[in-house]
């Protein structure tokens, strides 16, 4: 699931977790975001909701940060 | 399950930008989040109303220039988008009348509460905040 947004953070945030409501366990969410404290943030996010950090890389004028979903005895 | 309450009680759009800000991202963390609105603040919930930046005029044209340049999205979606994901909103009464506006004025979504609903609330939160 990729979610290539120009929104600024909360916003992206909650294109998040929708994405994460609709993604199976193992599924892979992409987030391209030009807002560079995304990489922190969802980082975070991973981190309080259980799910899978893979990490973030450059594309363009855009970060590109890829989680992994993890549902089972996940109650995010 | 963590909850935040936020006590908005400043009506310029800046109080009201982070107000949404924060509670976009607890939902995203599955925090409970329910903002409270008072005094001035009650009028930015009205369905009529416009959320103003307080500042001179030239400085707001600039702000709302370096916003649309940024695409930062605007309030009144973030506004939206906290409703659909379960942000509850609370307008006090005493300052809806005082605005000479009624229930029926108000956002949908928005719900009515007085001062009690508040402080149960945030005597039970673990994150309160005022902005």
């Amino acid at each position: 699931m990729i979610i290539d947004s120009e929104d600024v953070c909360p916003v992206v945030l909650v294109n998040v977790l929708r994405a994460f409501r609709e993604a199976k366990d193992g599924e892979e969410i992409i987030v391209k975001t030009k807002w560079e404290a995304a990489v922190t943030e969802l980082e975070k996010w991973c981190r309080e909701t259980n799910n899978q950090y893979l990490g973030w890389s450059k594309e363009g004028s855009k970060f590109v940060i890829r989680m992994k979903v993890v549902k089972r005895d996940n109650n995010a | 399950m963590p909850r935040l309450t936020i006590l908005l009680s400043n009506n310029n759009l800046d109080a009201l930008y982070h107000a949404l800000t924060l509670a976009l991202s607890a939902r995203a963390l599955n925090w409970e989040v329910k903002v409270f609105v008072v005094s001035q603040a009650v009028a930015l919930f009205l369905k009529s109303s416009k959320p103003k930046l307080d500042m001179p005029f030239f400085a707001r044209l600039y702000v709302k220039f370096q916003m649309r340049r940024l695409k930062i999205t605007d309030a009144e979606k973030m506004l939206d988008d906290a409703i659909k994901e379960g942000v509850e909103f609370y307008v006090d009464e005493a300052g809806l009348k005082v605005i000479g506006a009624s229930k029926e004025d108000l956002k949908d979504g928005v719900k009515l509460s007085g001062s009690i609903t508040f402080l149960t609330q945030a005597r039970e939160s673990e994150v309160v905040l005022s902005l």
